[in-house]
């Protein structure tokens, strides 16, 4: 038996295809938006250093105001009051806050397309003796049938592979085209609602300003009532009587001066 | 009481709900005759007390021996509720 003959064949595909495709993507976004009036009242010039000293003591130890790095803070609908230590100011915020919504949407149809050329070698078998059967013409024509399958496989296999990766780009462009423009109309968003809310808190400012005097109001009767019964007891006062009602302090004493 | 000192009676009353101090009175107690620097020392017995609430206080004098700290300043900034000192002028003596 004589040795087989190989007879190699090439097969060419040119691969010239162009595509289009729709693509609509959205990103919704949500953010918050704040808006605040404040005023503030000295009161160091005002109000006498022993009160003034006996306020952080009731403040530190009333229920409501919180201690914090710049001075007492008590809570309120709509904004809060604060006294600060250090500048010694009533400071009184009102403060209104909202949530704001928005969708970036991004709808257009995208090209693609893909140029290329596959080659592929098909391989026929045969014997110088026609063993089998099997001339060398036919080797020559299952080499051709060999090379145009694998050809044609490649050529399918190539262009799908293309088609996907161009959706995947489309789809990721496309994402993120639709989240800049989230993010620009969510910063514009705020930016507007920040400014609406502003005008609001403006209006609010007054009623969160009796409630914020009337709770500090109510501290420094605390406090004046420290100040004078430490004076009393420091300068040996007399027949000291303190009485608080209904938001009422009265103090009363002899002394000699 | 040491030599030389006067006596007197304090009254002080302050309203959370107006944030107004309504009276804050130093009444004298002393009697005839009353030494030549009395008003003096009256004045300074009063105003020592006042600063005790308020800075610069303003002190006026009663019909009668009593001296009150009179109307806090009023504040420089407009404010729909101040947050004033104001003293009721006292008709007569307590």
């Amino acid at each position: 038996m004589c040795n087989p003959r190989r007879i190699r064949v090439q097969a060419t595909r040119v691969l010239a295809e162009r595509w289009q495709q729709e693509v609509d993507r959205r990103v919704a976004l949500s953010g918050e938006a704040s808006g605040e009036a404040r005023m503030t009242e000295p009161l160091g010039a005002r109000i006498g250093t022993p009160t003034l000293t006996a306020l952080i003591r009731v403040l530190a130890h009333t229920d409501g105001w919180e201690q914090r790095d710049d001075g007492f803070r008590h809570a309120l609908p709509g904004g809060y009051v604060a006294y600060h230590p250090a500048t010694r100011e009533l400071e009184i915020v009102a403060r209104v806050d909202a949530t704001v919504h928005v969708v970036g949407e991004v709808s257009e149809v995208v090209e693609g397309g893909i140029t290329e050329v596959i080659e592929r070698e098909g391989v026929g078998v045969h014997y110088d003796d026609n063993w089998g059967g099997i001339t060398e013409e036919d080797a020559r024509r299952e080499a051709v049938r060999n090379a145009n399958a694998a050809a044609d496989a490649a050529s399918r296999e190539r262009l799908a592979q293309a088609r996907q990766e161009f959706e995947e780009e489309a789809l990721r462009r496309a994402d993120a085209a639709a989240q800049a423009r989230a993010e620009a109309l969510l910063a514009e968003a705020r930016s507007t609602r920040d400014a609406e809310l502003t005008r609001s808190a403006r209006d609010t400012l007054t009623a969160v300003g009796v409630q914020g005097r009337n709770l500090f109001h109510a501290a420094l009767a605390s406090a004046y009532r420290d100040a004078i019964l430490a004076y009393a007891r420091s300068h040996d006062a007399e027949g000291i009587s303190c009485t608080e009602q209904d938001g009422v302090v009265e103090i009363e004493f002899e002394m000699s001066a | 009481m040491s030599d030389g000192e006067a006596r007197y009676r304090v009254k002080f009353r302050y309203r959370a709900d107006t944030g107004e101090v309504e009276y804050f009175t130093i009444d004298s107690l002393d009697g005839e005759p009353l030494p030549a620097d009395h008003d003096a020392r009256h004045d300074s017995a009063a105003a020592a007390l006042a600063s005790v609430i308020e800075r610069d206080a303003q002190i006026d004098e009663v019909r009668g021996a009593a001296r009150h700290a009179g109307p806090m300043r009023e504040d420089t900034e407009p404010e729909p509720e101040a947050e004033h000192a104001r003293e009721q002028e006292r008709a007569g003596s307590d």
